[in-house]
């Protein structure tokens, strides 16, 4: 009897901690949310208070049209989804052709070319950033968004890895029965292997959305003028100013974060399923 | 029949070319001529203006004798050994509770995942509030436990310590990858094993570990390339002008957060020497190189013996 | 359900991306650069000049400020018919460098002196001297020490606007309390006083803050400068190993050991996050000594703060009471970078901006002191609280000049790190002094 009793409440203990360990960490994890969007609507004198109280003594939401006013957020989404999706489109459109000539392609080159994409992924950015920087400004490219999205159209070594290895999962007997009834390389690549990999290219896309959404160094160096701006730059911009507002900062924030909350809400299947998968094979 | 094979062989040769071209021209464009112009301008003496003047290993002179080359070399390693790490074992614990089946469970994922995919800016906005020693909640609930929090990022000794945590934030596409290979691991593994009376921790060391080796290694590898990489947060930090110790030195309090890509950043844009900039550009590249070689290597030996199931 | 809302997903994005594909659209368009709160104005001058030629200006300032500056923008554009400037609020210096570097330069660009020596010293700007020449400009409407802040190598490569010294701000009530009467002469009566009034509360922090450690900036120069110390000498060159700063240092860090350096330093990081705002420490009656600039007593005002100070000089030394006065000198000033499209349009606009005219709005607006003499009378600048005094310290032209640098953010960068490391402790003052010597050796 007595030893019936010890497991189940070795159980009852396991599951209290095991409880008790994600409730913590999921506060941990939600605590930065909680805290951004609690200060926006403070007053900076609120903010400012010792000690330190969560909730506002009083809720301002004056922080917020001040945010918007003060740096031109949706001239700067704009930007933003501008460079996104062209970028999305130049990698959905160069990546499959890459991955599928490395995969499926029986040439001399693939396992040079295929060790080259790999290599290329040790190359730190600093390197190419000065060069890169020198051209476009010869070529009077700075400001523009030239050197933001030409690159998406040659494709990322990252994306090229994940789908390669997708397409070497599709079985060569498909292709093989479309060679002999007279199909061309081309149409093989475009008829058959192109729409299976459907799921692939979302999860591409959606790392192509993260990295164009977020990034940083290449706007940072190359977009001059406030009306170019991306997002992440305009932000920037708002913190380094002389004496920071803290509580407007934070609904900046907010506001910044919020279209990439939503959509995670709205593809939430396709991101998880398709970053879990995309490593799995490496 | 001899001519035909040769056609065929040719034929997927110019297929092949045909069909990788785009990346092999970016290769040339993005990768060879800047790594080629890059190593040129190591020699050099230029800011954006001037034209290359050259100077042959005078950068190089100059990078060994900065201390500062050093100081952001190490700052960068702790980077590169400590957070790597750390990150991979944080992904690892929560994968492991995503994958265990429970109420709230999609909640708990979203809420482990969500932070990974807020743009670092905003990111590194909120933390560098919630480090503030005065004003920031961390301190504030690390006093409720009566423990008189530090300095945070205006103390030199804690600030590679609040890089760290806050990389830790950051896990969610790591930690999906990871869950996705639990969840790949046959389930008659664990059977059989608990038949035979093995524990939970001797499950997991004995099964798991084996099974998912491969893709923690891949993931390790990744992610010391980035932490070799590290620079949007601390550039962000460094310029910010509250929360901060406004004005100070160009890698945070005594230097500590100054990383080697913020320093070339620095050079090249702040100080304008972009020749020294690039040697130490080359250099970065040389280490990464050389690291992720033995690490492929060393790993790869290790994944084969214990894979071998 | 879940397909329409990704369909407006995509439609809103596509919609997004098609407004900001409009301003991409026209990369050389340089009319499609904004101007804030300039706008109508400008608007009403192209009217008439529809044949004027746009001249470029970028400035730092945001907000407020900016609004300022556009202000000026717009009078000198009603002025004339020949130019049209268009400014442009740029807050990252960065961004100032890339551009200056590519053909997207500006055409007139206002940043500090200091910054306008290192940009000169890497080939960044024009000289004005040729244009002076022109036109018989008379710099002599300046003080002596705003002209040699801009001049390099015997020529002139930008003008002055606004003028910075620091003084000391103290808090009267406090050094009262504290049984003195008048403000201290020398740092060592500064010691003595900031010791008296510093108070630490029952668990060991600091609640009100006697000796002046912050701002750090003011730290590592005018408290620097009283004791006699310099960074660089007449020729530009670094001087770590001066006495003077290892005496300044050396009494900074037995005011942290008598009252612990940890505590001060949770001080300082609260100072540090809510200076000038409406909790500001000096404003909240926290701190005895503040070595800060003009626009205190304005903020003071704005934020309602009721604290009752004084303005007096920096002190000296008991040995050397003459170093009593110093502080840095500094200039906003207007210069023109070397890849400059407009160059006598930007001449032009340069020299109104920084004549008695064009200065004295943006002084005003600004709450900022003036280079042109004339204004050190005028009623409406001596009228701004605590400018009297600010004025009186300016005649007696004791201000320490930047040097003529290429590396000066460099060097300033390693000072900091020095300091940061003396400051915690970490190395005594003069070992830090010595591995900074060593360290910047080889800058220029």
């Amino acid at each position: 009897m007595n030893k019936y009793l010890s497991v189940q409440t070795k159980k009852i203990i396991g599951k209290i901690l095991f409880y008790g360990l994600v409730f913590v960490l999921t506060i941990i994890f939600i605590s930065p949310f909680l805290v951004m969007v609690l200060t926006s609507f403070k007053t900076n004198n609120d903010a400012f208070t010792i000690p330190v109280k969560l909730l506002p003594r009083e809720w301002v939401a004056e922080n917020y049209p001040a945010a918007l006013a003060a740096i031109p957020y949706f001239k700067y989404m704009g930007n933003t989804a501008f460079i996104t999706f062209v970028s999305i489109c130049g990698q959905l459109l160069v990546t499959p052709m890459v991955a599928y000539s490395l995969a499926k392609i029986k040439w001399k080159g693939a396992d040079i070319i295929s060790g080259l994409v790999m290599a290329t992924m040790m190359v730190p950015i600093t390197v190419t950033m000065v060069p890169m920087y020198k051209i476009y400004s010869m070529l009077g490219l700075t400001n523009t968004y030239v050197p933001l999205i030409l690159p998406a159209f040659f494709g990322k070594a990252f994306y090229i890895v994940i789908a390669r290895q997708f397409f070497a999962g599709i079985p060569n007997s498909l292709l093989e029965a479309a060679k002999i009834d007279g199909a061309s390389e081309f149409q093989r690549f475009y008829k058959i292997a192109l729409p299976l990999c459907k799921s692939v290219m979302t999860t591409i896309g959606i790392y192509a959305f993260l990295d164009a959404w977020s990034d940083y160094l290449y706007p940072l160096i190359f977009i001059t003028k406030p009306d170019r701006y991306t997002l992440s730059l305009g932000l920037q911009q708002y913190m380094s100013e002389y004496s920071v507002d803290w509580a407007r900062l934070m609904a900046a924030a907010v506001v910044f974060v919020l279209p990439v909350i939503i959509c995670f809400a709205v593809f939430q299947k396709n991101f998880v399923e398709g970053i879990a998968t995309s490593g799995l094979k490496a | 029949m001899k001519r035909r094979k040769l056609n065929q062989t040719q034929r997927d040769f110019v297929n092949g070319l045909l069909f990788a071209s785009p990346w092999i021209i970016g290769f040339f464009a993005f990768s060879v001529y800047p790594l080629i112009s890059s190593l040129y301008y190591s020699f050099t003496k230029f800011n954006a203006v001037t034209s290359p003047e050259w100077v042959g290993l005078d950068n190089f002179i100059d990078i060994i004798n900065d201390s500062l080359v050093w100081k952001s070399l190490g700052n960068t390693l702790f980077m590169v050994f400590v957070s790597t790490p750390v990150n991979l074992f944080v992904a690892l614990l929560l994968a492991s509770i995503v994958c265990s089946n429970f109420k709230g469970r999609g909640f708990v994922r979203t809420a482990f995942f969500l932070p990974s995919i807020i743009p670092m800016v905003a990111a590194t906005m909120v933390w560098i509030w919630m480090f503030d020693p005065t004003y920031g909640y961390i301190n504030n609930v690390l006093s409720w436990f009566g423990i008189n929090g530090p300095a945070w990022l205006m103390d030199a000794d804690y600030t590679k310590w609040a890089l760290v945590i806050m990389g830790t934030w950051n896990t969610g596409t790591t930690m999906l990858v990871c869950m996705a290979s639990l969840q790949s691991v046959p389930k008659s593994y664990y059977e059989s094993a608990e038949i035979d009376g093995a524990g939970k921790i001797s499950k997991f060391f004995n099964i798991t570990i084996p099974c998912i080796a491969h893709v923690l290694v891949y993931q390790a590898v990744l992610g010391m390339i980035n932490a070799f990489q590290y620079f949007q947060q601390v550039y962000i930090i460094t310029t910010a002008n509250s929360g901060v110790k406004g004005g100070g030195a160009a890698g945070g309090p005594e230097n500590s957060i100054l990383m080697y890509p913020l320093y070339i950043f620095r050079n090249a844009f702040s100080y304008l020497k972009m020749g020294k900039a690039s040697a130490m550009a080359w250099l970065l590249f040389i280490v990464v190189a050389l690291m992720t070689i033995i690490m492929t290597k060393v790993t790869k030996k290790v994944t084969e013996n214990a894979g071998g199931e | 359900m879940k397909k329409v809302l990704s369909m407006i997903m995509v439609v809103s994005l596509i919609v997004l991306a098609l407004t900001g594909c409009s301003g991409a659209a026209k990369p050389a368009d340089e009319a499609a650069a904004e101007v804030t709160g300039g706008e109508e104005a400008s608007q009403a001058e192209s009217a008439d000049n529809t044949t004027a030629e746009v001249v470029t200006f970028w400035y730092n300032n945001t907000g407020d400020e900016a609004l300022v500056y556009e202000k000026a923008i717009s009078e000198y554009n009603a002025s004339q018919s020949k130019y049209k400037v268009e400014g442009l609020s740029v807050s990252d210096a960065q961004k100032l460098i890339v551009a200056m570097s590519s053909n997207e330069s500006p055409d007139v660009i206002k940043v500090s002196n200091q910054t306008v020596m290192q940009y000169q010293k890497n080939g960044l700007l024009e000289s004005l001297q040729p244009y002076a020449d022109n036109d018989t400009f008379d710099v002599s409407i300046y003080s002596e020490q705003s002209i040699a802040a801009n001049t390099i190598d015997g020529d002139i490569y930008a003008l002055p606007l606004d003028a910075y010294t620091i003084q000391m701000f103290y808090n009267k009530d406090l050094l009262e309390e504290a049984g003195y009467s008048d403000p201290p002469e020398t740092m060592e009566e500064m010691y003595e006083m900031a010791a008296a009034v510093t108070q630490v509360g029952a668990d060991g922090t600091i609640e009100i803050l006697g000796y002046p450690l912050f701002p750090y900036a003011s730290a590592r120069q005018e408290l620097i400068y009283g004791f006699g110390g310099r960074w660089w000498n007449e020729n530009s060159e670094v001087t770590p190993l001066d006495p003077g700063i290892l005496a300044s240092l050396e009494m900074n860090v037995k005011f942290r050991n008598q009252f612990g350096g940890k505590a001060l330093d949770g001080f300082v990081g609260t100072a540090n996050t809510n200076r000038y705002t409406e909790q500001d420490m000096f404003f909240q009656g926290k701190q005895l000594f503040r070595l800060d600039g003009s626009w205190l007593p304005t903020m003071m005002d704005n934020f309602g703060s009721t604290v009752n100070y004084g303005i007096t000089l920096i002190p000296g030394t008991e040995a050397n009471p003459e170093y009593r006065g110093t502080s840095r000198y500094e200039t906003d000033s207007i210069a023109v970078p070397l890849m400059a499209e407009n160059k006598d349009g930007a001449w032009d606009f340069t020299k109104w901006l920084c004549s008695e005219e064009g200065a004295k709005i943006v002084n005003l607006g600004n709450g900022n002191l003036p280079s042109v003499i004339s204004l050190y009378d005028d009623p409406d600048i001596i009228a701004v609280p605590g400018f009297a005094e600010f004025i009186d310290a300016l005649k007696l032209e004791k201000g320490i000049q930047y040097p003529e640098m290429t590396d000066y953010d460099e060097y300033i960068s390693m000072v900091n790190a020095t300091l940061d490391a003396v400051y915690a402790g970490t190395q005594t003052p003069e070992d830090a002094l010595n591995a900074l010597a060593e360290q910047s050796k080889n800058l220029r």
